[in-house]
């Protein structure tokens, strides 16, 4: 485990009550910021993970030990219903920004539009939000690439080109290295290289292998029952005491976590996520190299209906997509150099999250409608459609049943719709379990974050965002929790309030 | 001659990689991290999920008992594989479902023993890392 000043052993948490003024639940993108930001406005913060404190490259990405170093659950989640949904997140110090790609966007303004409008969430126009992504996008490292696209990605925007449609290279949290076509590519961003030691060296105090179980109110504080499973000691269940809680312990956790502490008002009853169609697209050439830079192109000329884009295609990878075809997987062996996973996303499907009475993990329920369905059908011919147009010789729908495409004619021949029980859809984002906003029938919090109606207690994770943000959302959960937080700064240091908020703070909410 | 989740798991793996001839980094024999990697995931997965997928993986070994008295693990390879077969091809959901969940969890560990001639990752490192589960990289 990675021990640095500032994070707990096992001894030092059991040796005395932890009772910090703020106690922030999760260490993913929304809760490393908020922890952050409220550390270097100088207040007493304790920072709680359930998973452990692992440096970044502890285990190659999207490998068999990643899964089980990082992942919840080791990958093995599922949104139950008619056409389930296999979801992904991160378990860990870091969270979800330890595991995906780092592709970065800033939230689209239809979509900051939209939860105005709907959800009446106050203050959330784009030129507001403007400084909590530039203050965000200093501390996290946002780059684009330094010169031309690896060829996974140059061969999705050749074939939007060739059809005419929109396509973009999408910006990462990367530092490119200056010899990165020469070996040495650079160093992907997380929140265990940025937020964490700055948290870190503000004073603030880590404690990772510990879940929050359930929080209760005691005489004007919190009390959160934490079990600590520290990988040098036994378990044991220890208690928080804290005055202020933000809980961001993910869509489902989040919601699992309040539901659990008798807070169900609009909690856990509107899971959002991107479900996602694979296909293996195989070139004529060589696409495939080690030592390239990851690929970053979408293709958005369907937005927001549907997108698409490159997947990491290393072969573990590419044998997990051709599972669908088995007796093809000897392609995998002889021409994996050839091959690469593209995907077509959408915004369909509406969850819940609910504990089950004895055990840890929450019931995850989905329905996607037919017109889910149709719609991530229509995002795969098109997918299809424009991989042929990039030069593709063969394209293997990661689903059962589907046949490989070789031609225009084939992509004619796709179904109209996803069948139900074959759908083997996948998503990586999931959102607005407890959206935020001012409408109190259908919002868990106001539109800074705050429960409504209970007392000191915030929500800072994707859990907040009313609906799916159609991009990669990690720059709206980071950017989102800033503004947040920072109006809770702003607020703790009105006349009459002791505190003081950071000086680059001051300057983004004046 | 009893059913034995552990080692009907282990089996699995081994049959596997038997019947997946992938293209090897080296000369160890790769059914041991394939079936730990099995395990692994079935001690993490959702609680509720685990004990249902125990027992199905538990009957799954037994069902060989009433033709060959003996469970799936004892049985030599190519019975083992008509076994798997009969399960993948079985008109029952639960047995398709428990027959896919390991075969793809154990493709995707056969090919991750491949990321290191792919793409220069140290084998060492792998071995720390199978050895040590979520700690077993630590950095001080």
């Amino acid at each position: 485990m990675l021990q640095s000043s500032g994070t707990l052993t096992q001894a030092a948490a059991l040796a005395a009550p932890l009772a910090p003024e703020i106690l922030v639940i999760g260490s993913g993108p929304g809760g490393s910021t908020t922890a952050t930001m409220l550390a270097e406005a100088g207040c007493d913060v304790l920072l709680i993970e359930e998973g452990p404190y692992l440096p970044l490259e502890s285990a190659p990405h999207f490998s068999r030990e990643e899964i089980v170093q990082k992942y919840r659950n080791a990958g093995i989640n599922i949104a139950f219903g008619r056409a389930k949904i296999a979801f992904v997140e991160g378990n860990c110090v870091g969270g979800g920004s330890e595991i995906n790609r780092g592709l970065y966007h800033r939230t689209p303004e239809g979509v900051l539009e939209r939860w105005r409008r709907e959800y009446r969430v106050d203050a959330l126009e784009e030129d507001r939000l403007r400084s909590h992504f530039e203050a965000c996008e200093a501390i996290a490292r946002v780059q684009y690439l330094p010169g031309p696209a690896p060829a996974i990605s140059s061969r999705l925007q050749q074939g939007a080109t060739s059809l005419g449609w929109a396509s973009m290279e999408v910006p990462r949290l990367f530092v490119y290295g200056r010899d990165w076509n020469a070996g040495s590519p650079g160093r992907k961003q997380s929140m265990t290289e940025t937020f964490v030691p700055r948290f870190l060296a503000a004073g603030g105090r880590l404690l990772a292998d510990a879940r929050a179980m359930k929080l209760a109110r005691h005489g004007g504080r919190w009390r959160a029952s934490v079990e600590h499973r520290p990988s040098d000691g036994p378990r044991r269940v220890i208690e928080i005491s804290a005055a202020t809680v933000f809980v961001a312990a993910g869509a489902t956790g989040t919601p699992a976590l309040l539901r659990r502490s008798g807070i169900k008002r609009n909690v856990g009853d509107q899971l959002r996520f991107h479900p996602m169609v694979k296909a293996v697209a195989r070139f004529p050439d060589e696409v495939n190299l080690p030592g390239e830079l990851e690929p970053v192109h979408q293709v958005k000329q369907f937005d927001p209906r549907f997108s698409m884009g490159c997947s990491m295609s290393k072969r573990p990878a590419l044998a997990l997509a051709m599972a669908p075809h088995p007796d093809r997987l000897g392609e995998v062996d002889a021409d994996w150099r050839r091959m690469a996973i593209y995907y077509a996303q959408n915004t369909g499907g509406i969850g819940t999250v609910r504990p089950i009475p004895g055990f840890r993990d929450p019931l995850v329920r989905v329905r996607q409608t037919p017109q889910d369905l149709a719609e991530l059908a229509e995002g795969l011919r098109r997918l299809c459609e424009c991989l042929l147009a990039a030069g593709a010789e063969a394209v293997y729908p990661s689903l059962p049943g589907f046949a490989p495409v070789r031609s225009m004619a084939d992509v004619a021949r796709m179904p109209d719709t996803l069948p139900p029980d074959r759908a083997s859809t996948t998503a990586l984002h999931l959102f607005s379990s407890c959206p935020m906003g001012e409408d109190t029938s259908r919002c868990a919090a106001d539109s800074f974050g705050r429960v409504h109606g209970v007392d000191g207690l915030h929500i800072a994770d994707c859990s907040l965002l009313p609906t799916p943000t159609v991009v990669n959302p990690q720059g709206s959960v980071m950017a989102i929790a800033h503004r947040n937080v920072m109006h809770f700064l702003e607020r703790a240091a009105r006349p009459g309030a002791a505190r003081a908020i950071p000086e680059h703070a001051a300057a983004i909410t004046a | 001659m009893l059913p034995d989740f552990e080692r009907a798991v282990e089996a699995f793996a081994q049959a596997t990689v038997r019947e997946r001839s992938a293209p090897r980094s080296d000369e160890r024999d790769p059914s041991t991290s394939v079936g730990r990697f099995l395990l692994d995931v079935h001690a993490r997965m959702p609680d509720y999920l685990r004990l249902p997928f125990r027992l199905l993986t538990l009957a799954f070994d037994a069902w060989s008992l009433p033709r060959h008295g003996k469970p799936f693990h004892r049985l030599p390879h190519e019975l083992r594989i008509k076994h798997v077969q009969a399960w993948k091809t079985s008109r029952l959901e639960p047995r398709r479902r428990l027959i896919e969940f390991y075969e793809t969890l154990a493709v995707f560990s056969l090919y991750s023993d491949l990321y290191g001639q792919d793409y220069g990752y140290a084998s060492e490192q792998r071995d720390l890392d199978a050895g040590g589960g979520a700690g077993g990289t630590a950095r001080a």
